[in-house]
């Protein structure tokens, strides 16, 4: 099984081989090794992968590993391969994101409003910062996702533009 | 099971000689493969990337589990048709692993004249449903195809085993309960629209996915009504409207990892409980074999020399060993899986064909698949033999080998000419899959035999009308004959009119035995009542 | 003398569990109002009453006035502790409640008023002679505005007239960008306040953030509970405060707070208040602003004085005097409170909403956790992304240090990213140990304060945590079946 895994706004491929118990590991194109993920004596939980291993305190929801290693907190996402493939390739550029988790204040536009590239659209607010989200590019707007009020998390999206007809 | 012990001398002139030979002809067969599949006029790749599309072998990438094999049948069909214009006959075939199942994969090849239909490309394509029937395998299509090539339509349309027995395959399968997918990245017109319609499940790329039975300009001249291709059959068209189709995406990458999602949702099959145990490599070299197999058809080798480069740890129980000498049988493992092996060393006899039929009646009875490996000049003739019943012995080995109910496998290694062909199981007696070494040849006779007699038909005939040949002009007419013949009976001839699934080289044996075999256990063995023997 | 027989707590989160806590040591009723999103927080579960409130976002039901009157005509409370934040500064509010006859524990609706408005709150200090940076207001230039602000010299800030918090503010250090940054303000300064007055200030370079923690009763005494640094900062909210202030001259000291206490004293004022300064390098300070409530550091006050300031706000606004003199404040030992924040400090400390999936707090007697928290419990964008805080005591600076650390070291909070490494790194620091620190803290040392980039073998170790703990990826459902794995990577 293999699936995109992203840490630290760094992407890195994964691919995990064989049954549980015997498993092997590859990151990107690199060797497969021995792994396993093991509760010692103690009750620790331990992650072995080839010759290397570290006590983690880790919590998962969905597709989200909260991991606790190395004196540090990571936030690892495991990135499902329809949704990697939506976010890759031209939707994105269609769709204006959330920065971070808010509240939508004020929307300046509407569906079939012709916008140019840099015009404000919506002012959000989160932890008492005011943003403004600009069009990507020039176009039309062809829907708006919130109403003001609205709270949303990162990434949600808010206003997307109608295809670019080539 | 003891190892067959190697009598291959890998320091000796003949091997050096037949390695020189065979790895020049490995060295033709992969650049003629890969030109077949990667040699493409610049304009037409641009026009694919311009529409936004990926080549086809670029999406089976995608769409196959990483770090897994692709076992692509029949790469070089149609490569001595249509002047060498259509490579692998416009269409992608193969087996491989989606989501961790096995399933066949048939892609359109959009570079070669859009993808339309040459009748090379239909009988590819029955030809490939007709093996995901046979092996209750999967089938992922991938669907971009400008339609029929008009001019030659009436080699690809009206018999039994054309167009339309695609769509009819396609429906049985579906009766069999084996799922298919079809992902829409082009057109897939009138016929053609059927394809993703009898799937299980369709996927349609948006912008240049498009299902309809008349394209834009059929409707135009037809009604006069104007519309655009995605208007008329577009991806949400077809899964908001219509419901042709049922899911719309806006990347191929996305359908392709749709597609993906999709296969891992089916079931695994489950195989059928043959005897199994760890596997093995060969303990020889399968390398080895470029020095085995002579550097004429001619000439012979002992097939155990194959056999150890193929089975698990080289190791072969053969079966009557001192009986019929002339044919090999043994059971053997490969990848775990038991087997049985018949091979030939030299002509068959009535010894030789008895003892065929014998094991292959063990075979059957124990649910032992058979690898039939061929170098086949024919049977025994003469008056001796014709007394001994060689023709009765030959027919019951016929008999029973057209009645087995264990999947049967073939490679032809070297001849493969006349009755020896049937018995062996040839492309008529319906092996899962059959697959020809580059050096091997298949004809009715022998190519010395068969120029030698055509060219005396042509002198008395031209004796008849009075005229009367010079050595050299004779000569002329022979070479001229022989070429022909050869031409037609080579693997390369075979292979582009599809008479096998492909040509291999011997040194992969091993993998392509042991996927087909993998594959072929997917479909329980039926319980047929043999023939009856003439004793 | 007014009684107070129940209290409403306006607020939530762990000031209101805070507050419960004394309520709950002096026997007196307390009763919380709570939105829906805060059903199952701890405060709601330690109060026993919770009144629910509505709004069209859960911050507007905690400032509708009306709900919390009518809540505590509800649970019958005579008397309302506002927190911090929400309606704590809200004159308006102050008024309602008094003309309700209910107990407003915090100073007069006039102090607030007056302290609430920047410009209002300098001119007061200027016709009292009380230290202030270089500044002037849209009101005293009029159109001359932009030219007397240039005339204070660069660098320069413009702030809001109405608000704080950072907003509606800018640093100007050219003289070219002035006219720009004033309107930037003025835009900024209208839509989150509502106000778009500006005025502008000397910007002291390297600035100490001091602040002086004061407390009056209703019969005129004043006392001072000694200064608070908070000048670890990060977009001008503090994260880390402590007391007493590193370094500090003790008489420098003395002037200080003795001025905060003055200041209280001219503004008539009554209860806890927060005088906070600028202290420059050259020992210059300056009258910052004045905080007319409780602050979110006040524990660190607490801890080295031994008093409790909310039971003191409640005896005040009972009417009784102060407990003691300001020779009788003593300040012993070394407290530093840790803010535990829901953000991502390599993300521009931009909030993080997630679930706590795990969520544990360090305990023991060297550490008071404040905390609103607990484990199953989503932060989400509605409020303030404050966790909790961690505050330590320690003999002396180095062990308060020390005792920060291992708290941080014992704290896990798994399910959002948290400034808990960035806090140690902080500790850590030999410039935040040896005292060197002012507002400009956080941005000067951004490149050490950052966590050392993680080596190969270490990602690799996580990326396989991860993938292990992901039920799809290791379903053996889609594992390649065999011959397959044998074959590997192979065309034919």
């Amino acid at each position: 099984m293999q699936r995109r895994i992203d840490l630290l706004d760094e992407h890195h491929t994964v691919t995990v081989f064989g049954q549980p118990g015997e498993q092997r590991l590859q990151v990107a194109d690199g060797e497969p090794q021995p792994v396993a993920l093991t509760v010692d004596a103690a009750g620790h939980r331990v992650i072995q992968l080839g010759d290397q291993r570290a006590d983690i305190q880790i919590a998962v929801k969905g597709e989200t590993a909260y991991i606790r290693a190395f004196d540090h907190s990571f936030t690892l996402h495991i990135v499902d391969p329809v949704d990697q493939a939506a976010q890759e390739v031209g939707g994105s550029s269609n769709t204006a994101r959330a920065p971070m988790p808010g509240t939508v204040v004020e929307i300046t536009v509407a569906a079939g409003d012709p916008v140019t590239k840099g015009q404000s659209m919506i002012t959000i607010e989160s932890m008492k910062i005011l943003t403004m989200i600009t069009a990507p590019r020039d176009g039309e707007v062809s829907q708006v996702h919130v109403e003001p009020g609205d709270t949303f998390d990162k990434n949600a999206a808010l206003i997307t533009l109608r295809e670019k007809e080539e | 099971m003891r190892r067959i012990k190697s009598h291959a001398e890998p320091q000796s002139a003949e091997f050096r000689a037949y390695e020189r030979h065979n790895q020049k002809l490995m060295a033709k067969l992969h650049e003629r493969q890969r030109k077949a599949r990667f040699d493409r006029p610049a304009r037409d790749i641009e026009r694919l990337r311009k529409q936004k599309k990926l080549l086809v072998r670029e999406r089976i990438d995608l769409l196959l589990d990483p770090g897994t094999p692709f076992l692509e049948l029949s790469t070089l069909a149609a490569n001595m048709a249509y002047d060498g214009t259509v490579p692998s006959a416009g269409v992608v075939s193969g087996v491989g692993i989606v989501s961790g199942r096995e399933v066949m994969v048939m892609a359109s090849d959009s570079s070669i004249k859009g993808g339309a239909w040459y009748p090379l490309t239909v009988k590819k394509m029955v030809r490939t449903l007709d093996i995901a029937i046979e092996n209750r395998l999967p089938m992922v299509h991938l669907v971009d195809a400008a339609g029929a090539f008009l001019p030659l339509q009436s080699g690809l349309f009206p018999d039994r085993y054309m167009a339309g027995r695609m769509f009819r395959n396609q429906c049985v399968l579906s009766a069999m309960g084996v799922k298919q997918v079809a992902l829409v990245l082009g057109h897939s017109t009138a016929g053609g629209a059927y394809v993703p319609t009898l799937c299980d499940y369709s996927v349609m790329v948006r912008g240049t996915g498009g299902v309809f039975l008349g394209g834009p300009p059929l409707v135009k001249a037809a009604t006069g009504e104007e519309v655009s291709a995605d208007e008329l059959g577009g991806a949400d068209v077809h899964s908001s409207i219509s419901g042709t189709a049922d899911y719309a995406v806006d990347s191929e990458q996305e359908g392709l990892a749709l597609v993906r999602e999709i296969v891992g949702t089916f079931p695994r099959e489950t195989k059928v409980a043959v005897e199994r145990r760890e596997p093995e490599e060969p303990y020889y070299d399968p390398k080895e074999l470029y020095g085995i197999i002579p550097d004429d058809v001619k000439k012979q080798f002992d097939m155990r020399e194959v056999i150890a480069r193929i089975v698990d740890g080289s190791r072969f129980h053969e079966f009557k060993p001192d009986y019929g000498t002339t044919a090999v049988c043994g059971f053997a493992f490969l990848y775990g899986w038991k087997v049985g092996i018949i091979g030939n060393n030299g002509v068959l006899f009535s010894d030789s064909a008895q003892k065929c039929t014998q094991f292959m009646q063990i075979c059957n009875r124990d649910r032992v698949p058979i690898i039939f490996l061929q170098n086949i000049t024919g049977f025994m003739i003469g008056k001796a033999y014709e007394h001994g019943g060689i023709t009765k012995d030959g027919a019951k080995m016929v008999m029973v080998q057209s009645n087995l109910d264990v999947p049967k496998l073939t490679i032809m290694t070297n001849g493969s000419f006349g009755a020896g062909n049937y018995a062996m199981c040839g492309r008529a007696y319906d092996a899962r899959f059959l697959f020809s070494y580059p050096n091997s040849q298949i004809s009715v006779m022998g190519m010395e035999q068969a120029a030698k007699t055509l060219t005396q038909i042509r002198l008395k005939a031209l004796e008849r009308k009075g005229k009367t040949l010079s050595q050299k002009e004779s000569r002329q007419i022979y070479d001229g004959i022989a070429q022909d013949y050869l031409e037609k009976s080579s693997a390369y001839y075979s292979t582009s009119e599809l008479w096998d699934d492909g040509i291999i080289d011997p040194a992969d044996t091993r993998k392509v035995l042991g996927i087909s075999l993998s594959v072929a256990l997917n479909r329980e063995f039926t319980e047929t009542p043999n023939g009856v023997l003439r004793i | 003398m007014p009684t107070i027989k129940k209290i409403l707590i306006a607020n939530r989160g762990e000031i209101a569990c805070r507050i419960l806590r004394t309520l709950d040591r002096m026997a007196i009723p307390g009763a919380v109002v709570c939105h829906a999103v805060d059903k199952f927080s701890p405060a709601v579960r330690m109060a026993a009453e919770a009144v629910e409130i509505d709004g069209p976002t859960p911050v507007a039901a905690y400032l509708d006035v009306e709900q919390i009157i009518d809540a505590c005509r509800q649970t019958g409370a005579d008397a309302v502790h506002p927190g911090f934040g929400f309606l704590a500064e809200n004159a308006g509010f102050a008024k309602r409640l008094s003309e309700e006859g209910i107990t407003f524990i915090g100073p007069l609706p006039e102090t607030i008023e007056l302290m609430g408005n920047k410009v209002a709150a300098r001119t007061f200090c200027i016709d009292n002679d009380f230290p202030l940076a270089p500044s002037v207001t849209e009101a005293d230039a009029g159109e001359d505005f932009a030219g007397q602000a240039g005339d204070i010299g660069v660098p320069l800030l413009i702030k809001a007239a109405a608000g704080g918090g950072g907003k509606g503010m800018q640093i100007v250090e050219e003289l070219e960008d002035l006219a720009q940054a004033i309107q930037l303000a003025k835009g900024e300064a209208q839509r989150a306040f509502g106000n778009g007055e500006v005025y502008a200030e000397r910007y002291v370079e390297r600035p100490r953030h001091i602040e002086v923690q004061v407390i009056a009763d209703h019969h005129g005494n004043v006392v001072h509970l000694g200064e608070r640094e908070c000048s670890i900062q990060r977009r001008f909210q503090k994260i880390i405060e402590e007391s007493p202030a590193p370094g500090l001259d003790p008489d420098l000291r003395a002037r200080i707070c003795a001025t905060a206490v003055e200041i209280s004293r001219k503004t008539g004022y009554r209860n806890a208040g927060t005088v906070e300064f600028i202290l420059a390098p050259d020992g210059e300070f300056y009258f910052l602003e004045m905080n007319t409530r409780l602050q979110v550091e006040h524990p660190v006050t607490e801890m080295v004085t031994g008093l409790d300031l909310v039971e003191m706000q409640i005896r005040v606004a009972r009417g009784e005097t102060l407990p003691l003199t300001q020779g009788q404040v003593q300040v012993d030992g070394h407290a530093i409170e840790l803010r535990l924040y829901a953000e991502d400090p390599q993300n521009d400390f931009l909030p993080d909403t997630g679930p706590l999936l795990t969520y544990r707090m360090p305990s023991g007697d060297a550490v008071r956790v404040e905390n609103g928290f607990c484990e199953g419990m989503t932060v989400s964008s509605a409020f303030d992304p404050m966790l909790a805080k961690l505050i330590v005591h320690g003999k002396d600076r180095g062990q308060a240090i020390e005792r920060g650390l291992k708290a941080l070291k014992d704290t896990l909070v798994l399910g959002v990213t948290t400034n808990a490494d960035y806090l140690t790194r902080i500790l850590s620091h030999p410039a935040y140990a040896s005292g060197r620190i002012h507002t400009g803290f956080i941005p000067k040392h951004a490149a050490s304060l950052s966590p050392p980039p993680l080596g190969e073998a270490e990602r690799n170790l996580l990326l396989a945590a991860a993938a292990l703990s992901n039920r799809e990826f290791t379903d053996p459902a889609f594992n390649v079946p065999e011959p397959y794995t044998f074959i590997g990577n192979w065309r034919n």
